[in-house]
């Protein structure tokens, strides 16, 4: 089945408009602009020039629309579609919260085919748990939780990701993990239909002046989910970035060392003198 | 009051339940920003702690002076709605809370502050010594939190976006924070604590910032609050200070110039305490923890008010009471007993 599955993905293959001059996650582009590193559908965002809004453009499907959630109101107002001919450009509107989920949806007889992802904005409002709580398609796979602000998915950590079906969590479902850095991982999921992805560790050292602040490196990565029922067979991903380990560049003896140094330099303060003290 | 409940014990208790709160209250409120008790405390809450219940007001000013005044700045055109509204609304944010307890987010509620005054208990149970800051010297330091604030949460941020000064200088208050390391470290998260390895303004930011922080710690032991005396909040705070509800107030009264105690009372060493009255004696680097008012020996000279309401007033018994388990500098009281006599009579 899966195999056949994976032949029916092969009819969703087909190029897509993406976002000009955009590099979303450093992950290499074949010459006809798609993404070389997977070949599961993708959502692929780009901030726009202006700093409301961004530009998503699908990849590896051909979907009509692209859904958008946002945090507030996901069910009425804060759901709305965008055409995707030649990609959509989300505007959050405001006070609508931080983290809104995307999703492209192709389907043909006997075969659904789901992207989604999310895409952070500096926009206060509600929290995304609602919101991701929520049944959006047939097969979901869904962040628990996202990326807080101030954090971010990055190697060598483990985050979990629930696979529901219908609205209930898949036990013992597989989920395929590849990024840009040409990693490949399977998982599978525990009896709450979740699975912990642990990011590897795949990123080449960092360049001279890279990985400041501002400059983080970056690369996307996609998960995937296939499963049958009903005689119908769903692929559904989810594709966002991760970057390297929390301690990538950093030097924790350093850091310990001029702790050190700062209790030394204060070492006489604790010193006890026969002279009046005060002063 | 009852006897056991005197009011440092109930703000011991109080900050206790702060630092739980501010460090590890993001298992308990939620963990997105928009589920904090605040984006805008009023208190040093760090945002790099992952479990944290609120975040610190410092945060959202440095970020929006770099990405939205600074950048703005440069296209003065989108100067007004879009760049000022985000700015005004963290600082009324931030007054909606501060409007209510003053500065008193550093003397109950800062978890920094909190592991520094345990530290200097620890200190007097070790039997350090005490330092602290005269009259003739404590203005060599009170000017530091003004430059912390005009330079490292303001001035330095807006450059950044102004793109005069590297990217690497947008937060440069956050780099420097002992909090971050502190409270991160309470998570049992040694990854603050690791600085860059390449060189440059970032790795010399987080060399700053260790030893800032390990002097910190050790100087607690001998000194109170060491940082909360070159703290930007404190300065923040100290701007706003006279339009809160809280607030100390102390009357003139006969006996001040020839006691004191107030002024050895106080973690702060403001000797104003001591010397002032009226307004002046709310003081900018005061953190309204109460102690000079718990060590004020005559009754209702110094005041914790909320409006028009006393919370906490000097009384004579209460001091008599107070001095019985503690010396106005902290450490536990120390008292001879006679010895008896060989005969056992």
């Amino acid at each position: 089945m899966k195999t056949s599955l994976s032949l029916l993905l092969g009819c969703f293959l087909t190029s897509a408009a993406f976002a000009a001059g955009h590099d979303h996650g450093g992950g290499e582009r074949a010459a006809s602009g798609l993404p070389a590193w997977t070949h599961y559908p993708l959502l692929v965002t780009a901030r726009g020039g202006d700093r409301g809004g961004v530009r998503v453009a699908a990849a590896n499907l051909v979907a009509p629309v692209l859904d958008v959630y946002a945090p507030k109101n996901w069910s009425g107002e804060g759901h709305w579609e965008l055409p995707l001919s030649a990609g959509a450009e989300v505007r959050p509107s405001p006070e609508v919260g931080n983290y809104h989920w995307l999703a492209a949806r192709a389907a043909m007889p006997e075969y659904v085919a789901v992207a989604s992802s999310a895409f952070y904005f500096a926009n206060p409002g509600p929290a995304p748990t609602a919101m991701l709580d929520a049944k959006k398609s047939e097969l979901e796979v869904i962040p628990r939780p996202l990326p807080r602000e101030h954090a971010g998915y990055r190697a060598g950590e483990e985050w979990p990701f629930m696979v529901r079906f219908q609205g209930e969590p898949l036990k013992g479902q597989k989920l395929v993990l590849e990024t840009a850095n040409g990693s490949r991982a399977e998982f599978v999921t525990d009896g709450g239909g979740v699975a912990k992805i642990r990011f590897p560790d795949d990123f080449k050292p960092a360049r001279s002046g890279e990985g400041g602040h501002g400059m983080r490196r970056q690369a996307g990565f996609v998960l995937a989910a296939e499963h049958e029922a009903g005689g119908t067979g769903y692929l559904t991903t989810f594709n966002y970035s991760y970057g390297p380990g929390a301690y990538d560049n950093k030097s924790l003896w350093a850091g310990a060392g001029f702790a050190v140094l700062g209790m030394g330099m204060a070492l006489p303060l604790l010193r006890r003198r026969k002279e009046n003290q005060n002063g | 009051m009852a006897n056991w409940l005197n009011l440092s014990r109930l703000r011991l208790g109080v900050q206790l339940l702060m630092l739980l709160l501010t460090v590890y209250g993001g298992n308990l409120v939620g963990y997105y920003m928009a589920e904090k008790i605040s984006q805008n405390l009023p208190a040093l809450s760090c945002a790099y702690d992952k479990q944290n219940g609120a975040y610190c007001v410092l945060i959202p000013l440095q970020h929006q002076l770099h990405h939205r005044v600074g950048e703005a700045l440069v296209q003065l055109q989108a100067f007004g709605f879009k760049v000022l509204l985000p700015l005004v609304f963290t600082l009324l944010s931030f007054y909606a809370f501060f409007a209510v307890l003053n500065k008193a987010f550093c003397g109950w509620v800062c978890p920094l502050g909190t592991v520094q005054e345990l530290l200097y208990k620890a200190g007097r149970v070790l039997k350090r010594p005490l330092r602290r800051f005269g009259v003739g010297n404590v203005g060599r330091v009170r000017w530091v939190k003004w430059a912390m604030l005009g330079g490292l949460v303001l001035l330095l941020p807006l450059l950044t976006g102004m793109g005069i000064t590297p990217h690497s200088l947008g937060n440069p208050y956050c780099d420097v924070c002992p909090s971050r390391l502190a409270t991160t470290l309470l998570t049992a998260n040694t990854e603050e604590l690791a600085i860059r390895a390449n060189g440059g303004i970032e790795f010399a930011l987080g060399a700053v910032a260790n030893t800032l922080f390990g002097f910190a710690l050790v100087a607690s032991l001998a000194s109170r609050q060491p940082f909360c005396r070159i703290c930007p909040m404190l300065a923040l705070h100290a701007v706003f200070r006279r339009l809160a509800f809280l607030r100390l107030t102390k009357e003139r009264h006969e006996k001040c110039d020839k006691c004191g105690i107030c002024a050895k009372a106080c973690p702060m060493d403001i000797h104003e305490i001591h010397t002032e009255h009226g307004p002046k004696a709310f003081h900018e680097d005061c953190t309204l923890c109460g102690r000079c008012a718990e060590f004020c020996p005559e009754d209702g000279v110094i005041r914790l008010k909320f409006g028009p309401w006393t919370l906490f007033r000097s009384s004579r018994d209460y001091y008599k009471a107070r001095v019985k388990v503690d010396q106005p500098e902290g450490g536990k009281k120390i008292t001879f007993h006679p010895r008896r006599e060989a005969s056992g009579d």
